[in-house]
């Protein structure tokens, strides 16, 4: 097993109060494996998937877990180690925001090779260029060996994400956390990225934790789905699972909010209610206040994620 | 007689330049955000517009309310008959009262330093000034009410407000004055799937209840589809594709509509079709390549289609089609 | 609960002050140096102008807690009206030049193209005059009182202030909440009123803040020089030259406005300083985050 998180809790602490972001999380990732972390905002989706190389604001804090990569616990690692090892090498990162994510004032080619000089230290400059290059042309990038000398801000939104998506893969990860790589782009624009991402993790055989809360986009590039929940996991199933018969309440309401039929007259399913505060958040299932199906016991204790039908799908509701 | 009547709209805006390239006297850059677009808006309906960044749609919906300074404007925008770029100062304040825009900016279209009850007030206090205030403030809190937020929130200021909530109140404000027309500009861009359907819910109802006509501007094919009667699909500022949402849906015709029919990633995929990825970019507004302008990203391109730029024509009922090929 | 939140939100400022002894001291300062310039004539010991040549340069005294000078003045009475002059002139000069500066600088922003150029002409015109020379300029010829000297610092300051309105209107004005306006109708005048100037002031208040020490200075040296108010107005500036030249006979007369000069500017720029911390989310939110941190990290595009 690739990455193995164990009972993850991080917290908050700002002056409002105090809150768990996420809360005794667990999830594995195999390797070559792309798993979709699914949720709405407030879920911790984002926090969890940045937990992972340590990388939180100042004012959070990791209560409790274990995030084995490959055996070793990267909690216990020391900073030193995780710079040194983990983070750009093991594990790298594409973020949302494009736009902000390169220098404005190096050319593409000297944030690339900036990268390359530390990986293929023994080949030549030329040689470094060329690879650059080609990655670039590789992920549609037209007139690569013009545009490589380009500044950022001669770059679309689009083309920047591919930037980034080199950059993540020269360093040969063996897992890429993507934030959110695809929100913003246009439709077009994301299905060249989503395509050229796949590509590019059969080529490295990377893993990806794929973090978005477009359900649609994970039907397409990932092999297993994880869904949040104001800080929990609520269900965690291959994707032919999920979609053909979600087990978790708010799994179906979500995949039920989705506008499908042309026809003009039905109203969409909403949620009722909205997600809670991560400083007031309710007792028992998170859930249970917008849950129509909701009873006693939901509202006292906390549902843990156990096996369901098969034993790759997992609910956390008492319900099922 | 259709409320809103386009007429080869043009929209172009000079790029503004330096001192140098002035006195070398290089021509002026202009970006053709819109280019010669032609359609009507029936009364009581929803009208989709729909396409990626940079093909005109929000400046398009701009033009229609008169947003955009008149030196950029060429063609006809009517509405009810009358050409809106004609107006008298009178008669604009009038058509303000029954034309406004939802802005796609949740929180950024509203004024930071105001209160939402102060930002919900304005329409009144431009509009209808002999209103004492306690009237005024009833009718904010009936707004409101009508988009499902509380009295309290008045108070509130906008960085206090969710991107739903933010949504809200600018519904809210359009509505103030009963407008019979408003643009809706990227509605449900920014927000949550549940939130966004919870939008989408409360503007069909206020349509149907207050008798409203939308101009829907999205990228979001997902929510047109499902929101519009009509739809119409812009590629670098000109229309491509238009027609009953229905009929465009299940035979899109235009190589970019089915590209981009084929690039929303849903559920269960395409049930084994193959994706259409475009190769390539959108080409530059102010470098419109010649002849059809999407072109360049077509695999089933023809010679002509470098000579040619085609025109909108019908390919069946309620269809128009703006390619070559189309027949 | 929002009621109480409104109610909390009021003693934010006086938790946030208080939570600083920096901030809090810049507050107090600047509120004893008000009650001073304001209630002088009821609290001064003696009339400042009341010249006494029997009593010139006398020692520390009960009657005469500062001593007094070669004319014989209550020096702590002269030290209450100059902190008159000094406040005077530092918070008027302020607040004319920010005047200025706004109305200059909206229009310019507004207005564009010739009207712009010329106003940009004028602020950098004025810039390019080292600013105590036009200072110099200016009262030379007009003459030295009190309004005038106002009246040049407020102009040697303007472009400053006239400039960052300018930057500040072109981008306001570009905001989507001021589409939203004219979408409704809104005549300019509607706009620039509440929508434009409630947003280019804040900064602009800050910035103004920080200069009434610069100002006060700057009228000290005036007077230093011999070109500031003119006599009788008592004024720091003025006691430091008495000080000055009578350096070997009193020392302690130099160092009574030294100190007022001293507390004043510090006092000041302390208290614009607490006045842009809070102003500013950022910095209020300390080293603890709040919600908004967290929802942005969390939120969609």
């Amino acid at each position: 097993m690739l990455l193995e998180v164990k009972n993850l809790s991080v917290e908050y602490i700002t002056r409002e109060g105090r809150g768990y972001a996420v809360e005794n999380a667990s999830l594995k990732i195999g390797e070559g494996q792309i798993v979709g972390l699914v949720g709405e905002s407030g879920s911790g989706k984002s926090t969890l998937g940045w937990s992972i190389i340590r990388l939180l604001p100042g004012n959070a804090r990791i209560r409790s877990g274990n995030i084995l990569l490959k055996g070793r616990d990267i909690i216990k690692m020391s900073e030193r180690t995780l710079n040194k090892t983990i983070r750009g090498k093991e594990i790298s990162v594409i973020v949302q925001d494009p736009q902000n994510a390169l220098n404005p004032v190096f050319t593409i080619h000297t944030q690339i090779n900036d990268i390359l000089s530390l990986y293929r230290k023994r080949r030549g400059k030329t040689e470094r260029k060329e690879e650059a290059v080609s990655l670039l042309t590789k992920v549609g990038i037209a007139d690569a060996r013009r545009r490589i000398d380009e500044y950022p801000y001669c770059f679309s939104g689009g083309m920047k994400q591919r930037v980034m998506m080199v950059m993540a893969f020269i360093v040969n990860p063996s897992l890429l956390i993507a934030d959110e790589p695809t929100t913003g782009l246009d439709v077009t624009v994301e299905a060249q990225i989503l395509e050229h991402l796949k590509d590019l993790m059969r080529q490295y055989g990377t893993a990806v934790l794929y973090i978005t809360h477009d359900l649609a986009v994970i039907s397409e590039v990932a092999d297993k789905v994880i869904v949040m929940y104001a800080g929990n996991i609520v269900e965690i199933a291959n994707k032919s699972e999920l979609f053909d018969s979600p087990l978790h309440p708010y799994t179906r309401a979500l995949i039920n909010c989705l506008p499908r039929s042309t026809t003009q007259e039905d109203q969409l399913e909403t949620i009722p209610g909205s997600v809670p505060n991560i400083f007031n958040l309710p007792h028992g299932c998170k859930f249970h206040p917008r849950c129509e199906l909701a009873k006693q016991i939901c509202k006292e204790k906390q549902p843990l994620l156990k096996r369901s039908r098969s034993s790759s799908h997992k609910v956390a509701c008492f319900l099922v | 007689m259709p409320l809103i009547d386009v007429t080869t709209l043009q929209a172009h805006f000079e790029k503004s330049k330096g001192l140098f390239s002035k006195l070398s006297g290089k021509s002026m850059a202009v970006v053709h955000a819109v280019d010669c677009i032609s359609f009507s808006i029936q009364k009581g309906e929803t009208f989709g517009l729909v396409g990626e960044s940079g093909c005109g749609k929000t400046t398009a919906g701009r033009a229609l309310l008169r947003l955009l300074p008149r030196n950029v404007i060429r063609g006809k925008i009517n509405f009810e008959d009358r050409d809106v770029y004609k107006l008298s100062t009178s008669e604009l304040r009038e058509f303000r009262r029954h034309a406004q825009i939802i802005f796609q900016n949740l929180i950024g279209s509203l004024n930071p330093r105001m209160k939402i009850g102060e930002i919900i007030a304005e329409p009144f206090r431009i509009h209808e000034s002999t209103k004492s205030s306690r009237e005024i403030q009833a009718e904010v809190e009936n707004l409101l009410e009508l988009v499902s937020l509380s009295k309290s929130d008045k108070d509130k200021y906008p960085t206090e407000l969710s991107g739903g909530q933010g949504r809200r109140v600018g519904i809210a404000r359009a509505l103030a004055l009963h407008p019979k027309f408003i643009v809706c500009d990227e509605p449900t861009s920014g927000l949550d799937v549940s939130i966004s359907a919870e939008i989408i819910n409360l503007m069909k109802n206020l349509q149907r209840e207050l008798n409203l006509t939308y101009l829907w501007i999205s990228h979001n094919l997902r929510v047109v589809s499902y929101v519009s009667n009509r739809i119409a699909i812009m590629y670098l500022g000109r229309i491509v594709e238009m027609g009953e949402t229905s009929e465009v849906f299940k035979n899109p015709i235009h190589r970019y509509t089915k590209a981009l029919f084929s690039a929303v990633p849903t559920i269960g995929g395409n049930k084994g079709a193959k994706k259409i990825v475009l190769k390539g970019e959108v080409p530059s507004p102010i470098n419109i390549p010649p002849g059809c302008r999407f072109r360049t990203r077509c695999w089933d391109s023809e010679p002509e289609c470098r000579r040619k730029e085609p025109l909108l024509l019908p390919v069946g009922r309620e269809h128009l089609v703006a390619c070559h090929k189309a027949l | 609960m929002n009621a109480k939140k409104g109610f909390l939100k009021r003693f934010e400022i006086f938790s946030f002050v208080l939570s600083s002894p920096l901030r809090c001291s810049g507050v107090v300062i600047v509120a004893i140096l008000l009650f001073i310039a304001i209630f002088a004539p009821a609290i001064a010991p003696h009339d400042p102008y009341d010249i006494n040549p029997v009593n010139r340069l006398s020692e520390i005294s009960f009657t005469h807690p500062f001593g007094t000078d070669h004319l014989g003045r209550d020096v702590l009475s002269r030290m209450f009206y100059g902190a008159r002059t000094a406040l005077f002139v530092g918070m008027m000069g302020v607040t004319v030049s920010l005047l200025m500066g706004l109305i200059l600088g909206m229009t310019a922003a507004y207005c564009g193209s010739i009207i712009d150029d010329a106003i940009l002409l004028l602020f950098d015109t004025l810039r390019s005059f080292p600013t105590i020379i036009l200072i110099l300029v200016i009262i030379s010829v007009v003459g030295p009182s009190i309004t005038n000297i106002v009246l040049a610092l407020a102009v040697t300051f303007m472009p400053t202030y006239g400039r960052a309105v300018r930057a500040r209107t072109l981008s306001v004005k570009e905001e989507d909440y001021v589409k939203a306006a004219e979408a409704l109708g809104a005549r300019k005048f509607r706009i620039i009123r509440s929508h434009i100037i409630k947003n280019v002031i804040g900064p602009l208040i800050i910035m103004g803040g920080m200069d009434i020490g610069y100002m006060i200075t700057l009228e000290a040296g005036l007077s230093f020089l011999g070109l500031g108010v003119p006599p009788p107005t008592a004024s720091w500036g003025k006691m430091l030259r008495i000080g000055f030249d009578y350096m070997l006979k009193d020392p302690l007369l130099i160092i009574w406005p030294s100190i007022a000069l001293f507390v004043a500017v510090a006092g000041f720029s302390l208290l614009a300083e607490a006045l842009r911390n809070f102003l500013d989310p950022s910095v209020r939110r300390s080293v603890k985050g709040s919600l908004s941190a967290i929802r942005s990290q969390e939120s969609i595009s």
